[in-house]
């Protein structure tokens, strides 16, 4: 028994000053799925990276049913039956399912590929793990959800014996969530894989796994069978080390714990008519009528002076769509957008811009920030036509206005660095140093907390409401967490494959539950205004 | 407390000084100030090449087409002039055709999205055939003597073509540091995503940076034509375009964009200058200036490619590498420092 699984014994990475993992010993039982739970910077990246050959730790060893390892490329890893499905996927876009299947282990016979061959398995594969994508079909054509799960086929038929998933749901709908947590059941149940899963649902950890692994600042700070340890231990261990004197965020933990589906009525939702939010706040900002075109059918929405409006649906219902279609990125193709009750047809993000319009990516590495400028530069970036005299840019006056609206938002870092140098949270939160010196009149925020620990959650709220309650901007939040909406935004709205029929739920009266049953409400039956 | 990190261009630098000393050591002939002059006025027409270039790179492009714009632009010169022009408006005129060419590169890129690879390699056949064409392959005379003064004339002593490049340098690297089109050249070049949802004109900066391009590559037509006042049809099929990449590339301007500065560019051009000219002071037979230059190329972009894979691990995003802490003045000098 001792020897048994993927041990890892006391391994230590540092990057420069910065120590990543410090003594992580843990070990991944065939057979089982063992959850990793932490927050960003906890070292669950550079974990995965150790473990996948990725990285070679400084200290420590890995051992494989008691034999010692050492990685010193992906390669070796997946030689030693390892492989790992990050959240950026691995696949090659143009080939098909098949050819991903087999990528670099394709079947040869008498030196050609025998292409019928790798399609009868990979379909034959496809077929035992759900996945309704046919072999000869192009990645490209395929949604995130069945790329994701081709990803884990793969390594299947590679023969691994431990899977490693970094936060495979996070892109998903519940559904997909749901089917793919019954084929992480089942690897473990009928092939004996051992896998490791890094999850930031408590949910879904608690459904699927047998052990958890807690890691924070570097070290396993829980390690116990899911059936022992309860969720309080889990939060306890995961916050642990964020004490900054401050108390936990309620609304930051509540997202990550998720408070489960209950048996919920929508017979209790209350809505709030348009009169009655124009008299809580201010004037209309934006107002959205038949908005429809790109896969956008149909969104009437109003958002006012101050108010933090937040949009609820499934991936895929337009949200970011028409974000960004108000913020000119996308043709408007139908329908009309008023901007302080006057036409507004935003041609590109320069003129939604100048208009006093202000956005913030979902993908920051994406569209969010140009990464070889530092942060201050990259504050700067949109309001550069605000600070020119003859011509010529005033460095000095620029630099001190970034300054200013980074401090207001305590970035821990160096601010004249490259942008990449900031951890996930300070880079998010300096994006939003620049929305602040734009001084808009509407934000628009794509998942505002996507990929940020829980302490840099709280601080973001805090600029968001700052920005809407001190500075009066209008504040429209896309989310896909029930959670951040019914504690941060004021009035909810939800869509529906591409529709928003402009019905707006104040925040008391909805419940996360009722959201997401809003949400999937394919019919939308009206609830009772 | 906190270390200032040497420039960029600080290594280059030192290249070059080695370079000029050990051919100094070889070669008596070398180190004449006559031979200095030559070094330098045979190095702007690379160095306008590469100065063009540099804009282009730093957007991620790459323009092929900029040798071809001398040999365009400098017979057009010649014609124009030979239809009894001035020689100013004529000069005016050519160098307007150089930038139209640019500009056709821009929008071949830019609207109907041409790799620049493509686009600039189509374009630089076209602008290649253009002078053989209407001159049958004959070279032009050019008879107005005041031509002459744009590639042979001196100010203070100085031979013309380097003040034109040094005045062409200094603006451009003003230009790129200190005002809002400039900062949006290295945006677009890091993260054109990014760039536009930050409200930078894609289709102006892409456009613009092909223009500056060829009228750079017009400059050196103008250089090559005043001095040897003939509008030569073959010219520029030559290693200019060769030897402005290099130049570009040694100097530190990153071929995948979004990094570099116009002095490290300069430095560069001088550099290959150097190179080229001193091979042939010491009577090195010419077939081996290639090969040389193409290694200098292949060192060059190894360590741009060596230093991108580095710091584009997804790992060090997450972590604060132990990279040395920026100068206060970073925010002024920092734009295309990775």
């Amino acid at each position: 028994m001792t020897g048994e699984g993927l041990l890892v014994d006391s391994i230590s990475k540092s990057y420069g000053p910065t120590k990543a993992l410090t003594n992580v010993s843990l070990r991944i039982r065939p057979g089982q799925v063992t959850a990793l739970i932490g927050h960003n910077g906890a070292g669950k990246s550079t974990l995965l990276r150790s473990l996948s050959g990725a990285e070679v730790p400084d200290e420590g060893s890995i051992r494989i049913d008691g034999e010692a390892q050492e990685f010193h490329g992906p390669r070796d890893a997946s030689d030693a039956g390892i492989a790992c499905v990050y959240q950026e996927l691995s696949l090659v876009d143009q080939l098909t399912v098949a050819q991903n299947i087999f990528l670099g282990q394709e079947t040869v016979s008498g030196g050609l590929l025998s292409r019928r061959e790798m399609n009868k398995t990979a379909d034959r594969l496809c077929a035992e793990y759900g996945i309704t994508a046919r072999a000869g079909d192009l990645i490209s054509s395929l949604p995130v959800a069945q790329r994701q799960m081709v990803e884990v086929v793969r390594a299947i038929n590679q023969n691994a014996k431990y899977i490693l998933l970094d936060e495979p749901t996070t892109a998903l709908e519940q559904e997909q969530v749901d089917h793919l947590l019954g084929i992480i059941r089942r690897l473990t149940t009928e092939q004996g894989i051992g896998v490791l899963l890094v999850d930031h649902k408590l949910d879904e950890v608690f459904a699927v796994a047998d052990h958890l692994i807690g890691l924070s600042g570097g070290q396993v700070v829980l390690d116990g069978s899911a059936a022992e340890v309860d969720r309080a231990a889990v939060i306890q261990a995961i916050v642990g080390d964020h004490g900054e004197g401050g108390p936990v965020d309620t609304a930051a933990v509540a997202a990550i714990v998720g408070d489960g589906v209950g048996e919920t009525s929508l017979d209790d939702v209350e809505t709030i008519t348009e009169a009655a939010r124009a008299r809580e706040f201010g004037r209309p900002v934006l107002e959205a009528s038949g908005i429809s075109g790109n896969n956008l059918a149909g969104i009437d929405l109003t958002v006012h002076a101050g108010e933090i409006l937040g949009i609820y649906g499934l991936v895929g219902s337009g949200r970011t769509r028409f974000l960004r279609t108000v913020y000119g990125a996308f043709p408007l193709a139908s329908g009309s957008l008023r901007l302080l009750g006057e036409d507004y047809r935003p041609s590109s993000p320069a003129k939604a811009i100048k208009a006093g319009v202000a956005f913030l990516s979902e993908e920051r590495k994406f569209d969010g920030f140009v990464p070889q400028m530092s942060s201050i530069e990259n504050v700067v970036l949109p309001v550069l036509g605000k600070y020119i005299r003859a011509g010529v840019l005033r460095w000095r006056a620029l630099k001190g206005s970034a300054d200013d609206v980074l401090r207001q938002v305590t970035i821990r870092g160096e601010v004249s660095a490259p942008i990449t140098s900031l951890s996930g949270g300070n880079q998010q939160k300096a994006l939003f140093a620049r929305a602040t010196l734009q001084a808009p009149l509407l934000l628009l925020l794509d998942e505002p907390t996507k990929g940020v620990d829980i302490g840099a959650k709280r601080e973001i709220y805090g600029v968001i409401r700052s920005l809407a309650q001190e500075k009066n901007v209008a504040v429209i939040v896309v989310s896909s967490e029930e959670e951040e909406l019914t504690e941060l935004a004021d009035s909810i709205a939800v869509f529906r494959s591409g529709a928003c029929d402009g019905v707006v739920y104040p925040r008391a009266s909805v419940s996360a539950a009722q959201l997401r049953e809003l949400a999937w409400a394919d019919a939308a039956p009206t609830p009772a205004a | 407390m906190k270390k200032r990190r040497l420039p960029e261009e600080a290594g280059i630098f030192m290249v070059l000084v080695a370079v000029l000393l050990v051919f100094s050591i070889l070669s008596p002939n070398f180190r004449t100030l006559d031979n200095g002059f030559t070094l330098l006025v045979n190095g702007m027409v690379i160095g306008f090449l590469a100065l063009g270039q540099t804009f282009v790179l730093l957007t991620g492009g790459i323009d092929l087409s900029t040798g071809a714009n001398i040999a365009m632009s400098g017979v057009l010169v010649a014609l124009i002039m030979q239809a009894g022009v001035p020689w100013p408006l004529a000069v005016l005129l050519a160098l307007a055709a150089a930038t139209t060419l640019g500009v056709v590169n821009g929008m071949l890129i830019h609207f109907v999205r041409i790799p620049p690879f493509i686009a600039t390699f189509s374009t630089q056949g076209v602008a290649l055939a253009i002078p053989l064409i209407i001159t049958g392959a004959n070279s032009i005379q050019v008879k107005d003597i005041g031509f002459s003064w744009i590639g042979q004339g001196r100010i203070a002593g100085i031979p013309l073509p380097i003040l034109l490049l040094l005045v062409a340098a200094v603006i451009a690297a003003l230009w790129l540091r200190m005002t809002r089109q400039g900062v949006h050249v290295y945006a677009l070049g890091g993260n054109k995503n990014a760039a536009r949802l930050a409200g930078v004109n894609i289709a102006r900066t892409t456009i613009l940076v092909y223009a500056i391009s060829g009228f750079c590559g017009g400059m050196g037509g103008m250089i090559v034509t005043s001095r040897l006042m003939v509008g030569f049809p073959a010219t520029g099929t030559g290693n200019e375009l060769f030897y402005s990449i290099a130049a570009a590339v040694v100097g530190g301007i990153s071929l995948f964009g979004g990094v570099g500065t116009v002095l490290g560019a300069m430095i560069g051009a001088v550099l290959i200058a150097a190179v080229s000219n001193g091979m042939n002071v010491l009577s090195v037979q010419s077939y081996w200036q290639s090969l040389v230059i193409g290694v200098i190329i292949l060192v060059g972009v190894s360590f741009d490619t060596l230093r991108r894979s580095r710091s584009g691990r997804p790992v060090f995003a997450k972590k604060a590498p132990p990279g040395p802490p920026a100068s206060p003045q970073l925010v002024t000098s920092a734009t295309g420092k990775s």
